[in-house]
């Protein structure tokens, strides 16, 4: 039997497990990933877990994430874009630019030599992203690379013992044919630049989820910007650009409750001095076994019903924030040292490039669109399926059976 | 110890990484001087396609019976090793790597503490690998039919999916008729399909498949054999039927409770549950009986619960909008975080329904004369007391799991959680797996789960079962694990230890037997058997001792 190949667009959790399921069920697959490297946000996401694990599923992506990279049926396309794609379920032609990514990841052993051998320092200019980066490969931060500044420096280049990289490579054009596609192609977070009155962006101790989630995976601590010492009163706010009508992003982003309750206990853990108080609209506390967490969480963190409405700076290292105390009826000023702001899910701003690229229809808010809401894998077009948050807001899990789903709905196509 | 060993050592230096803080080439003649290492090399990338090629032929010209790496973690290359074994004609499991890379280069500044830990590490290599002992691989037959117990909606989707996917399939249902909750519900909206056409459109599908038998009036007795290959007997209308499997999917869905305890009054013609609501609605003669003035009660039940808001919000809708009067919503925190109903929710306000949230403070009800009062701190107006009454209260419900789970559980062998539902092999990665190979769980029975997540699990149980048996073979293990039948007191430690239940008596032997299909090579068994009868391959006693010993001489 001749293989049958699929192709998926986007490496992060969804479209990994929908690469692995597939390959697990005999095809062979072509996986376009964007980045220099699989994973997408979730491989930037730090585990929450305290005495006990807080089930927050982010150690399951970098194990998906090496399977994908040692998959003889998987071929990793990175630093790939999908530009055209013509034909039909059961024969797409598909045209994918892929942009040089200097550093070849078939060849490059990630010894380091060329890392160790860069004049630019703190930070290198060429660097493995994190331990267990797939492919595992070195990678170039074009703004800090001279020779990609415009200067005469080739000495990575020189020093590389396996030849693998090469500055002068043009971009290359693929042609794959294949039979089916996945499109998970992920999410944006929300902008909280947007949301001006919280002074995100101006306050250096107003932070966002994502901040949170990329400072405690760097330095295993979050530490106040404004003076490096531990907060010691920390304000979540949440729905930050999710159930908000006048930005049009009327939808309930479905992370932003488990993940501030989860922080929450993470900081109480780390200093159970901290004082931890979460502003919220309604706690999405269901699912199985959150009940008993809410209900830890209750003992030590301050739930109050309200979202501030703005937050200044009242001293460097004070924030104040605004917000209407619905038991006295009228709007007060309490202050923290540390804001963070539960930013949730939108829809990828290249979304409606993509869209029209596959030929298939977005949905209300500019995510993709199910052809419908419980066939919400497959799409307007035969032989395109969503997987992930490109079709909605979802936590890891849930992306990971959707992945799941797409992979069966692009296995029935096939036979 | 096998005898005549010949082992090759392979050193990779990692593009140098290694060989700067590790004297590979002083390890190196000092191990060919041991007497039972055949070849030695040492080179840049032993991972490269030139190398492994070059591995192949050393072992194929040399005759050697062992391998044994120094370099990186056999994270990245143990399947590339492997292979090249395998391709030599060499069993891939005769193979020990020392991570001289990350455990000693990397970690250990100064070339002497370094090279002195690789060099013990490398000589633990090769007294494990002295030990080593060939694993077989084989191919087996599983059965690709599968038994699906329960018919409703999660069933009856695993059923269609399975049997598009040309799996033979047996859906047993424990009523008269296919559709379990799905008879109860009014709607659900906002998809247009109302629970009687989605309904009557799978039971077609079901009916078009000639591959899908359908049993009503049936129910599991027993569960023989292993994961691939059950022996099922059913009962049906008292006569019983034999089928074999090659996987189950347990899906027979969750039963509800209304907590009187927690409510602190009794259920009545106007304190109602949802789901008795819901069957007001279904049928237009109950309609006259539906009051002006509609309470919904929630979080009280159960706090954590995501039916009971979508069945608030659908509902209260419908009778805003099919009867005009009053609906009221009353709830601590609504769940809203599924596809959907926040556009419900905004809906509902639109049309009139009136909200109402409590916290902490319970509110009180007290029925008089034909009405019920109701009397709650609402936060939205600052803790004002609000006192109202209704016509109609629709209370929350819990979900809780049905009386015979205990029975199907220890028919199947599996285990529940500490709520009573079917326990998950992994709540993340396989949340439709059991504990047991090939048997799996869908739908309520699991979780608390709204009509189209059971409807997804439905489908991703049926993944989940054509990935372990689409081929109709599978690719196992032989003898992983090895019971010493001289040894066994047969005293069923390991049948009792194994998580996997993966053990049996071979009553031929007189031992226990590890099944091979069913093993995940978790060594539990082999850890726990006092009589030291059960090996693991690739972690026996010897391999062990023989690096725990040589540990000792070098220190």
């Amino acid at each position: 039997m001749e293989k049958k190949r699929v192709l998926v667009i986007g490496g992060g959790i969804a479209g990994v497990t929908s690469a692995l399921e597939l390959a697990k069920n005999g095809r062979e697959i072509f996986l376009v990933e964007r980045e220099p490297s699989i994973g997408g946000h979730a491989a930037s996401f730090c585990c929450k877990a305290t005495d006990v694990c807080n089930k927050c599923s982010v150690c399951l992506v970098p194990e998906r994430m090496k399977e994908v990279g040692i998959h003889p049926q998987i071929s990793l396309l990175t630093t790939s874009e999908v530009r055209e794609i013509n034909g039909e379920a059961g024969d797409f032609r598909v045209k994918i630019v892929r942009k040089t990514r200097f550093v070849d990841p078939d060849r490059c052993t990630a010894c380091g030599i060329c890392s160790e051998v860069c004049p630019v320092e703190s930070p290198k200019a060429i660097s493995l992203p994190y331990p267990g980066v797939v492919p595992p490969a070195f990678v170039v931060d074009k703004d800090r690379c001279l020779r990609l500044q415009g200067q005469e420096c080739t000495i990575c280049q020189d020093k590389c013992p396996t030849q693998a990289i090469d500055f002068d490579q043009g971009p290359q054009e693929i042609d794959l044919d294949v039979e089916a596609t996945i499109v998970a192609n992920g999410f944006d977070v929300f902008d909280a630049r947007e949301k001006a009155p919280l002074g995100y962006g101006k306050y250096p101790n107003v932070l966002t989820g994502l901040d949170m989630e990329e400072r405690l995976l760097k330095d295993g601590a979050i530490l106040l910007p404004s003076n490096g010492r531990p907060p010691q009163d920390v304000a979540f706010i949440q729905c930050v650009g999710s159930r908000d009508e006048h930005i049009g992003n009327g939808y309930c982003s479905k992370i932003c409750c488990k993940y501030a309750m989860r922080f929450s206990r993470l900081l109480q853990y780390q200093n159970p001095e901290v004082k931890v108080t979460v502003f919220y609209m309604d706690l999405q506390n269901a699912g199985k076994g959150f009940g008993d967490f809410y209900e830890q969480c209750k003992e030590n963190i301050r739930f109050v019903q309200g979202i501030p409405v703005e937050i200044s700076q009242v001293s460097p290292d004070q924030l104040a924030v605004r917000y209407e105390d619905l038991s006295q009826g009228k709007t007060v000023e309490e202050s923290h040292d540390l804001v963070v702001l539960s930013v949730g899910i939108t829809p990828r701003k290249d979304a409606r490039n993509l869209a029209g690229i596959l030929g298939v229809n977005l949905g209300d808010f500019g995510f993709f669109d199910g052809l419908t809401q419980i066939e919400n894998t497959s799409t307007n077009r035969e032989g395109i399926f969503l997987a992930g948050c490109c079709q909605g807001p979802r936590d890891i899990p849930e992306s990971i059976a959707h992945g799941t789903l797409a992979a069966l709905r692009a296995v029935r196509t096939l036979t | 110890m096998v005898e005549d060993t010949k082992i090759g050592v392979f050193l990779c230096d990692c593009g140098e990484v290694i060989s700067r803080n590790i004297d590979l080439s002083g390890i190196r003649s000092n191990l060919e001087k041991i007497s039972d290492v055949g070849h030695v090399t040492l080179s840049h990338y032993l991972c490269s396609q030139k190398e492994i090629e070059l591995m192949g032929s050393e072992i194929s010209e040399k005759g050697l019976n062992r391998v044994v790496i120094g370099g990186c973690s056999p994270q990245f290359c143990e399947v590339i090793f492997m292979e090249a074994m395998e391709k030599s004609g060499l069993n891939p499991y005769l193979l020990s790597i020392a991570n001289i890379r990350d455990q000693c280069g990397w970690v250990h500044p100064g070339k002497t503490r370094a090279t002195s830990k690789a060099a013990r590490q490398i000589k633990m290599a090769i007294s494990k690998a002295r030990f080593l002992e060939p694993i077989k691989k084989e191919t087996v037959s599983i059965n690709r039919d599968v038994l699906i117990i329960g018919g409703g909606i999660s069933g009856m989707e695993a059923a269609i999916e399975l049997s598009e996917l040309d799996h033979k399939v047996t859906l047993l249902e424990r009523e008269k008729v296919l559709g379990g909750r799905l008879h109860q519900l009014y709607s659900l909206y906002p998809l247009e399909l109302t629970p009687g056409a989605l309904l009557a459109e799978k039971i077609e599908a079901i009916n078009k498949r000639a591959n899908i038998e359908v049993l009503t009036t049936a129910e599991l007795l027993k569960i023989e054999g292993h994961p691939g290959n059950f022996v099922a007997k059913i009962q049906r209308d008292g006569s019983p039927i034999t089928r074999n499997f090659g996987a189950i999917v347990v899906a027979t869905g969750c039963d509800t409770q209304f907590p009187t305890e927690r409510y602190g009054l009794e259920l009545s013609d106007n304190i109602i549950t949802q789901l008795q609501f819901e069957r007001m609605l279904k049928s237009q003669e109950e309609w006259d009986k539906i009051p002006q003035k509609i309470g919904f009660m929630l979080d009280i039940s159960d706090e954590y619960s995501r039916i009971s808001t979508i069945s608030a919000l659908r509902n209260g809708l419908a009778a805003k909008r099919r009867f005009g009067g009053e609906v009221y919503i009353f709830c601590k925190n609504l769940k809203l975080d599924a596809p959907g109903l926040e556009g419900l929710y905004r809906e509902a306000r639109d049309e009139g329904v009136i909200f109402f949230k409590f916290g902490d403070g319970m509110p009180t009800i007290s029925p008089a004369h034909g009405q019920i009062n109701i009397q709650l701190e609402d936060l939205y107006l600052a803790r004002e007391l609000v006192t109202l009454s209704c016509d109609l209260l629709v209370v929350d419900e819990k979900i809780i799991p049905q009386r015979d789970f205990e029975i199907l559980k220890s028919i199947l062998n599996i285990d529940l959680d500490s709520n009573g539902f079917y326990q998950q092999a992994n709540v993340h990665l396989y949340p439709v797996s059991s504990i047991r190979k090939g048997i799996f769980s869908a739908g309520s029975c699991r979780a608390d789960l709204d009509f189209s997540d059971a409807l997804a699990d439905g489908r991703a149980a049926a993944q989940a079962v054509h990935q372990l048996s689409y081929s109709g073979k599978a690719w196992i293990e032989v003898e992983k694990l090895v019971v010493d039948a001289d040894k066994c007191a047969l005293c069923l430690t390991c049948i009792r230890s194994c998580p996997h239940h993966a053990i049996e008596v071979d009553h031929e032997k007189q031992a226990a037997k590890v099944i091979d299909l069913a093993c995940q090579g978790c060594g539990i068994c082999a850890a726990e058997c006092p009589a030291k009868a059960i090996q693991h391959k690739g972690y026996t006693d010897n391999e062990i001792g023989a690096q725990l010993e040589f540990l000792e001489e070098a220190i």
